[in-house]
C-alpha cells in the first residue's frame, strides 16, 4: 500500500478510467512510456494455436480465414480496437458500443465488427468499445468512463457472461498509482484460483458459476444504464448441456433465421451441424462457416460437430441491424 | 458452491430480464431496544442520562415511544412512498446521519428541508448503511419514484455490504454487512467467509481497495445522473473534517467543539451557554468519558448540524 493513499480519503486515490483486460497488445502505457502503434494478426498465443488447429481441418480453398493475415487488429492507445485516438473523435456525432470480445470482434475482420457495420452500412458513426475477456463489471466501468470522458451521442451495451467478474486493486507503475482489474472466471485453473484468493484478496465465489454479489451488482448496473438512457443487450449464457450459443438467435432476433437454424438446431439430437473431414473439403459447409463463424470456429474430431465460438460476419450484421432498428430507425 | 432449495440458481438463465429486481437495502434495527436503533444507542443514552441527572439536558427523559417513526418500507417518514407527489418531492439518501439516528423526527435533515425551506424531502437514510447501500437505494428510488431531485450524503468509504444470496422463498436478496476487522469476533469473521462467501479482505482488513474503487465509481455514476452529492472525507477525525463539507455560515459551535476537544477543562456543565451548545450540537448519543471532567464528544449530528446541512443543500441547489 502506497502511503500517499489514505483509505479514508477518496481524493487521494486515482480517478477511474477504462479497464483493459490485458489480452490485447500494446500493453498499458502509463505516463512516461511511449505508445507505439502496431498491427497484429493474433492477440494471444492461444488464439494462434487454436487457429493452427482449425486451419489444419478446414479447406484452404473455401475457408475465408485461410490466410492468417485476413484478420488484423489495430488498437488505439486506450487499448480499444480503433484506428483513431478517442481524443480525435467527434463525439457529438459518434456513438459507442461497449462490451466484451463479441463487441471487440475477436477473430473477426475489422470491417465486420458490429461498430464498423453500423458506421459503414447504417451511416451511424460508432466506436468499438469492446474488450476481450471483459466481464460485466468491466463493461459497466467502461460505459461509465466513456460517458464521463467523452459524452458519446449514444451508448449501446452488450453485456457478457454473468460468471465473469473483475476484482480491483491499486497498483503502481512508473510512480503512478492506477486501478488494476484482474478478471476471474470459473474456468481459471486451481493454481490461478489459489493465487488470486490468497495473494490478491479475490472473493472465492468469483470462481463459482454463481456469485450472487456479481449478479446483484450486474442487475444494479442494468438499472443504472436504463436511467442513463443507454440501450442494453446481453449475449446468451453458456449451457453445459447444449450448444453454448443456441439461444443467440433469441436476443439477436435475425430477420432471416435460415443459417441460425442450420447452426444451432440441425436436428433433435446434435447441438451443432456435423461434417466429416471429407465434407469440410467441399464447398457445401462454407456458406454457414464463413458467414456465421469467426476464425476461432471449433470442430470436434470425435463427434464431427461444428461449434460456433465468436460471432462471424452475418451474426454481427444481424446484431447491428437489431441495434439500428430497435433504437435508431 | 452447493445450492440449497432457498437459493436461486443463476447458472442457467436466458437473459438479463430473468434476474430478480433490485430492491431497497435496509439494515435491521434492533427492535429489542426500540425506540432505540441499536443497543449502542440505548447504552450511550442511558449512560449519559445517568451521568447528567443533575444537569438540565434536553434528552434527559426516557425515550418517547414514537421517537422513530417509519413508513411501510422501513424508512423514517410519516408517509408511504406510494402516496408521495414525487414530481415535487426530493429524496435524501445516506446513512445514520441522514436517517437522524439519536435525533427527533422533526430535527432530521429531510424534516428541516421540508418544514423550514419548503422543499418537500423524503428520508431514505439507513442506520449503518455502507456506500453500496446508499448507492443501491438512490438508484432504486430513481427507478421506482423518479424524485424531483436526489441528494446523497455518502458514508465512510471503508464500509461495504456483500450480496450472498437471492432467497427464492422470501423473494429477497440477502446481504452481509462488512464491518471490517474492528468490530468482528474471530468466530463471526470465519462464519462470514465460510457461509456467506464474503471476501477475506472485507472481513480481515479495515478497508479494501475494491470497496474504495466502488465508492469512486458510485460518485462518477451519480455525477452523470445529476445527483447532488456530499460526504465526509476521511476518517472521523473530528469536527474540522465536517466543517470542510458542511461549510456552515455560523462557525461558533464548531469552534467551541474544537476548543473543548483540545482543552476539555474549558468545558463547564454549569455554564448555560455551554449547555445550549450541548443541546444544539449533539444528538442523544453524546459520548462521555467516565468522568464529567472531560468535554462531551460527538456521536451523531445534533439539530444545529442538521440545520447547517439542510442550509448547505438549500443554498447550493435550490436558491
Amino acid at each position: 500500500m502506497d502511503f500517499s493513499l489514505d483509505p479514508y480519503n477518496l481524493n487521494t486515490f486515482p480517478d477511474i478510467g477504462f479497464i483493459r483486460t490485458g489480452h490485447q497488445p500494446p500493453w498499458p502505457h502509463w505516463n512516461n512510456q511511449t505508445y507505439i502503434k502496431n498491427i497484429i494478426n493474433f492477440t494471444t498465443d492461444t488464439e494462434l494455436s487454436q487457429y493452427k488447429t482449425i486451419k489444419s481441418v478446414l479447406s484452404d480453398k473455401y475457408w475465408k480465414y485461410a490466410d492468417p493475415e485476413f484478420v488484423s487488429y489495430e488498437f488505439n492507445s486506450e487499448g480499444f480496437r480503433e484506428k483513431e485516438e478517442f481524443d480525435n473523435i467527434d463525439w457529438k456525432n459518434t456513438s459507442v458500443v461497449v462490451g466484451c470480445s463479441y463487441t471487440m470482434g475477436h477473430c473477426c475482420e475489422n470491417e465486420h465488427t458490429i461498430s464498423q457495420i453500423l458506421t459503414r452500412e447504417y451511416g451511424m458513426p460508432f466506436v468499438n468499445g469492446g474488450q476481450p475477456g471483459a466481464g460485466n463489471r468491466t463493461i459497466h466501468n467502461n460505459a461509465i468512463t466513456f460517458m464521463k470522458k467523452y459524452n458519446p451521442k449514444n451508448v449501446v451495451i452488450i453485456w457478457s457472461y454473468h460468471a465473469r467478474y473483475a476484482w480491483l486493486t491499486i497498483d503502481k507503475d512508473n510512480n503512478q498509482n492506477y486501478w488494476n482489474a484482474t478478471h476471474y472466471t470459473p474456468q481459471d485453473s486451481k493454481a490461478e484460483r489459489k493465487d488470486a484468493i490468497r495473494n490478491r484478496g479475490v472473493p472465492s465465489s468469483y470462481f463459482d458459476s454463481v456469485s450472487y454479489d456479481s449478479i446483484h451488482q450486474w442487475k444494479n448496473a442494468i438499472d443504472i444504464h436504463n436511467l442513463l438512457g443507454n440501450k442494453q443487450y446481453s449475449v446468451s449464457e453458456k449451457y453445459e448441456k447444449m450448444n453454448s450459443h443456441n439461444n443467440d438467435a433469441l436476443w439477436i432476433k435475425p430477420k432471416d433465421t435460415t443459417l441460425y437454424e442450420k447452426l444451432f438446431m440441425p436436428n433433435d439430437i446434435s447441438p451443432g451441424p456435423t461434417y466429416t473431414p471429407a465434407d469440410l473439403q467441399t464447398p457445401e459447409p462454407y456458406e454457414l462457416i464463413n458467414k456465421m463463424c469467426s476464425r476461432d470456429v471449433k470442430w470436434d474430431p470425435y463427434s464431427n460437430i461444428l461449434h460456433l465460438n465468436h460471432y462471424g460476419e452475418q451474426m454481427n450484421r444481424d446484431i447491428a441491424d437489431l441495434i439500428y432498428r430497435e433504437n435508431f430507425k | 458452491m452447493l445450492l440449497n432449495n432457498s437459493m436461486k440458481d443463476f447458472s442457467y438463465f436466458k437473459d438479463m430480464a430473468e434476474i430478480p429486481p433490485t430492491e431497497f437495502m435496509l439494515t435491521h434495527p434492533s427492535y429489542e431496544k426500540f425506540p432505540y436503533t441499536c443497543s449502542y444507542e440505548f447504552d450511550d443514552h442511558t449512560s449519559v442520562r445517568n451521568k447528567l441527572d443533575s444537569v438540565n439536558w434536553r434528552f434527559s427523559e426516557e425515550s418517547e415511544s414514537d421517537f422513530y417513526k417509519h413508513n411501510s418500507l422501513g424508512f423514517r417518514n410519516d408517509q408511504d412512498f406510494d402516496d408521495v407527489d414525487w414530481e415535487n418531492t426530493c429524496a435524501i439518501v445516506g446513512c445514520s446521519h441522514v436517517y437522524g439516528q439519536a435525533i427527533e423526527n422533526h430535527n432530521t435533515i429531510s424534516s428541516i428541508l421540508t418544514s423550514e425551506y419548503n422543499i418537500p424531502t423524503m428520508n431514505f437514510g439507513v442506520a449503518g448503511a455502507s456506500n453500496r447501500i446508499i448507492h443501491n437505494n438512490a438508484i432504486h428510488a430513481m427507478k421506482k419514484y423518479n424524485p424531483k431531485k436526489v441528494i446523497i450524503i455518502w458514508s465512510y468509504p471503508n464500509r461495504n455490504h456483500w450480496t450472498h444470496n437471492y432467497n427464492v422463498k422470501n423473494e429477497h436478496w440477502e446481504h452481509t454487512n462488512i464491518g471490517g476487522s474492528v468490530i468482528l469476533t474471530p468466530h463471526e469473521a470465519k462464519l462470514m467467509i465460510r457461509t456467506d462467501f464474503v471476501p477475506y479482505e472485507f472481513v480481515h482488513m479495515d478497508y479494501s481497495h475494491h470497496t474504495l474503487y466502488e465508492c469512486q465509481l458510485y460518485k462518477d455514476i451519480h455525477k452523470l445522473l445529476g445527483t447532488v452529492q456530499y460526504g465526509a472525507l476521511g476518517r472521523n477525525n473530528g469536527i474540522l473534517q465536517e466543517l470542510k463539507w458542511i461549510e456552515p455560515k455560523d462557525m461558533t459551535y464548531y469552534k467551541m467543539n474544537s476548543e473543548f476537544e483540545s482543552n476539555p477543562q474549558l468545558f463547564d456543565w454549569d455554564n448555560l451557554k455551554h449547555m445550549k451548545y450541548v443541546d444544539d450540537f449533539y444528538a442523544r448519543d453524546i459520548r462521555l468519558a467516565d468522568s464529567l471532567s472531560e468535554a462531551p464528544r460527538l456521536g451523531h449530528y445534533g439539530r444545529s448540524i442538521n440545520r447547517d446541512i439542510a442550509d448547505l443543500i438549500y443554498r447550493k441547489n435550490f436558491k
